[in-house]
């Protein structure tokens, strides 16, 4: 738990936080924008194909915060302060991928409060956006997942990041349609299609081939949760530290 | 009283030619390439950026082949086979994730290994220095485009119903339409990736903080581009990514309606886009390396 | 004493570039002085006995544990890392509190405390890493490292940085644990200070093993060499002319009341020196050896690599 807090903390800079929140607040943004002149009966559609598309900022604000959280430690030569200690490297995976779920939730939970609160600027109705906060908290968890044991294993892990963000799961999972059952944003969108009263064309777009269910969806964050953990287990087992 | 004697250790004074602040520029120019191909360098430095260009180049070779396929080139283009406008298009993501990595791999590691002031104690200015590596940019960046468009144009000429010759004098265009539309996307995305690439200090969130700029932009200017408040128009021109887009449909032909044409604004307006935004980065970025230096 | 660290035919490499060849060592309780010029395989050594690298090859044995596949060792054992990494957002105080709770020591706080006087940096305390001068910081990591008490230390250059009254009160404070019964095993380009503390010292050249051994012993084993002797006297050319004619004598040179010999037996020559001084009526005043610093030895041992 001392580890977790100690990693989220580092996480949590001022700076990075607040540039992060903008980033992951975009969707809020737009929504915001474009909710003016939409029709009321629309809104629950609008909202629902902006958080699902222009929600690709908040993706990336997640990848650069879970990435750091053990990356930085390994490139600011702090890594032996906390791997000499006598924790099971087991237990160092698990509190590692908790404090990069924790700092994505953080961000996630911003970015969707903005949604909320360009809903209420808008005067559409507030209970739409319950529903979409599971897509942030979905992803949040997902893409931590993966990404803090990338951020251990690999240099350049934030490019990596992106060009899973970017390459596979914006175009390679549409042409591949096995690819998109491993694209967290889609299982995520998933998630979200099942609890939302109302879904956009856009939005259905942007599931592809998943189908909407929040058993399938938690089944495959699980999964992904459970392949991270090994992976740096593994990792920190194996790997040289510095 | 012994005499003062100096021993001669064999240190000799550099006779040879100097290169000069020419030379200074052109080391900086070509080390920046370097740099980014992974030159001279380690294996795994070269695997992001190769993999890369060779999806690039793989992607315009396939094209080729399928426009031979079809048998006839327009009826290919007709049925969507991308040719050189479309080529622009298909390679995007690619070609961001690249300017993405070349940018910050330009201007971040002189700064943080702290070799700026070795740069600066040479014949070099400010100016000299941020100008080859400019140039780097624009040469890497460049090539990154128009190579697959080469590749793409000797391909067609071959296939040709009409012979080799004939169908380069027929498209004698090309030579100067690709290479302006590849200016404009060079000059639209430096002047975004270098801004951010002078005051971040790591590589990876630099280049994060380049997409996630386009993309916020994008989502923005799309959904914003018809709604009716005062100014919203005008936000329809945050899409900076439509900018160099809008321009090759001008020379190639209209492809989708982009958010600033969408908003009722001509093909000049990218233009002006561009060259201000090209012109606030110049500026940023030099007064940000003046107080380095 | 039993040895708590043992190496076994370790070696260590990285691509094509061999840093650490089949080193069998063993440190036991005291003072280890790990020697050796830039590049020579200290940090990497200590580092794999740390547990941050694998070994390529051979084994690693800390109290009977492999610390890769063993992490409770970590109670037990604890590293000062040579680079100057550290957080420097926290105040040296909460920087010793992670290390404490990360390394489960109970009373965390008071052991903190505890610590912070053992280095002297209670006053300094509250204030954050990022404005400490780099001896501050090394005696901010010595004292992460110690808060644990553990009974293996690992220190890589611990002094850079240090000013001499905290080189001074860190080299009695090692001295101290090593008196204590523990395992420290320190590297250092101060050869000095090096010789203050360790009893034993481990040199390495080119990722081998140099030579281990106490400075006296070193020097006594590196017999292809000859001894250098210092005598001070009232006349050293009347000593020096009778020394020439002693066997073992290698070479002389006389200067104005000094005399520096070359022996290839020392011992010989030094019995001898007293009948020779009486005999020619030369009052000797003074009489050491000249080469049996650390730094001669290290110096022959890296130049006949």
């Amino acid at each position: 738990m001392v580890l977790a807090v100690h990693l989220y903390k580092r996480l949590m800079r001022k700076g990075r936080v607040i540039s992060l929140l903008a980033l992951a607040s975009v969707p809020g943004f737009v929504y915001w924008l474009a909710g003016f002149d939409s029709d009321p009966a629309d809104q629950g559609a609008l909202y629902s194909d902006i958080i699902t598309n222009v929600g690709y900022t908040y993706a990336i604000a997640v990848l650069i915060l879970t990435v750091a959280t053990l990356r930085e430690e390994r490139d600011g030569g702090t890594l032996p302060y906390i791997y000499m200690r006598p924790i099971p490297r087991v237990t160092l995976a698990i509190w590692s991928i908790i404090a990069g779920i924790a700092a994505a939730l953080t961000i996630a939970v911003g970015g969707w409060l903005a949604t909320v609160l360009a809903t209420l600027a808008v005067g559409a109705d507030l209970p739409m956006t319950l529903p979409g906060l599971s897509l942030f908290v979905a992803a949040a968890v997902g893409y931590a997942a993966i990404f803090v044991p990338l951020g251990y294993l690999v240099p350049r892990s934030l490019l990596v990041g992106l060009g899973y963000i970017i390459v596979i799961e914006s175009i390679l999972a549409e042409v591949v349609t096995g690819l998109a059952q491993f694209s967290i944003w889609r299982i995520s969108v998933s998630i979200y299609a099942d609890l939302a009263t109302v879904l956009g064309d856009e939005a259905i777009e942007a599931l592809g081939s998943v189908s909407p269910g929040v058993g399938g969806g938690v089944l495959k964050l699980t999964a992904a949760l459970v392949v991270g953990l090994i992976t740096l287990t593994l990792a920190l087992q194996r790997r040289d530290v510095l | 009283m012994t005499d003062q004697v100096i021993f001669d250790r064999g240190y000799r004074t550099y006779d040879g030619p100097r290169a000069g602040p020419s030379g200074a520029r052109k080391a900086v120019f070509k080390e920046g390439l370097r740099r980014v191909l992974g030159l001279g360098r380690k294996a795994r430095k070269k695997i992001f950026p190769w993999s890369l260009i060779t999806i690039a180049v793989i992607a315009a070779a396939v094209f080729v082949g399928i426009h031979w396929a079809i048998g006839d080139i327009a009826e290919s283009v007709g049925e969507g086979v991308p040719s050189y406008g479309g080529l622009f298009d298909f390679y995007s993501a690619i070609s961001l994730l690249f300017i993405a990595f070349a940018a910050p791999q330009l201007l971040i590691p002189d700064r943080t290994k702290g070799v700026l002031s070795v740069y600066f104690s040479r014949p070099l200015t400010v100016d000299g220095y941020l100008s080859s590596k400019v140039a780097a940019f624009a040469a890497l960046i460049g090539a990154f485009y128009i190579v697959p468009q080469l590749v793409l144009h000797i391909g067609l000429s071959l296939i040709s119903d009409g012979g080799f010759i004939p169908y380069l004098t027929d498209n004698l265009d090309i030579l100067w339409k690709v290479p302006l539309t590849t200016l404009a996307f060079v000059a639209i995305h430096g002047a975004l990736v270098f801004p951010l690439s002078a005051v971040i200090n790591r590589t990876g969130i630099a280049a994060a903080a380049f997409l996630g700029v386009l993309t916020a932009g994008s989502g923005i200017a799309a959904r914003v581009a018809e709604a009716s408040f005062p100014g919203a128009r005008w936000v329809s021109l945050l899409a900076l990514d439509q900018h160099p887009r809008i321009i090759r449909d001008h020379f190639f032909g209209d492809t989708v309606d982009y958010p600033a044409e969408i908003a009722g604004f001509e093909v000049w307006m990218s233009v002006v886009v561009i060259a201000v935004l090209v012109l606030v980065a110049v500026v940023f970025v030099r007064q940000r390396y003046r107080r380095l230096a | 004493m039993t040895d708590t660290v043992t190496t076994t035919a370790l070696s260590k490499w990285f691509g094509p570039k061999v840093a650490v060849s089949e080193v069998t060592i063993g440190f036991g309780p005291g003072v280890t002085g790990l020697l050796g010029p830039n590049g020579a395989g200290k940090t990497t050594l200590m580092r794999v006995v740390a547990g941050l690298q694998r070994p390529s090859q051979g084994e690693v044995s800390v109290l009977g544990e492999n610390p890769r596949k063993t992490p409770a060792i970590y109670k037990k054992m604890a590293l000062v890392p040579e680079d100057e990494a550290i957080y420097e957002r926290l105040t040296a105080r909460q920087f010793i509190t992670l290390a404490a709770r990360l390394a489960r020591v109970s009373d965390p706080e008071g052991n903190t405390q505890r610590v912070l006087e053992t280095v002297d940096l209670v006053d300094s305390a509250h204030r954050r890493l990022a404005g400490f001068s780099k001896g501050m910081r090394q005696r901010a990591k010595v004292a992460a490292a110690l808060v644990s008490d553990p009974e293996i230390l690992l220190l890589d250059e611990p002094l850079n940085g240090a000013d001499p009254v905290q080189r001074a009160a860190l080299i009695k404070l090692f001295e101290e644990l090593g008196t204590a019964g523990r395992t420290i095993i320190v590297s250092s380009h101060v050869l000095a200070e090096v010789e203050r503390m360790a009893g034993r010292v481990v040199a390495m050249v080119d990722g081998r093993l140099a030579a281990v051994g106490s400075v006296e012993t070193i020097r006594g084993a590196m017999t292809d060499r000859p001894r250098q002797m210092f005598v001070e006297c009232s006349d050293p050319r009347a000593l020096a002319g009778g020394l020439i004619e002693t066997e073992g004598v290698v070479g002389l040179q006389v200067s104005e009341g000094q005399l520096r010999i070359e022996a290839s037996d020392a011992g010989a020559v030094a019995l001898a020196m007293p009948a020779l001084a009486v005999e020619r009526g030369v009052s000797i005043t003074r009489l050491e050896p000249s080469d049996e610093s650390l730094e001669s030895v290290f110096r022959y041992l890296v130049d006949t690599r």
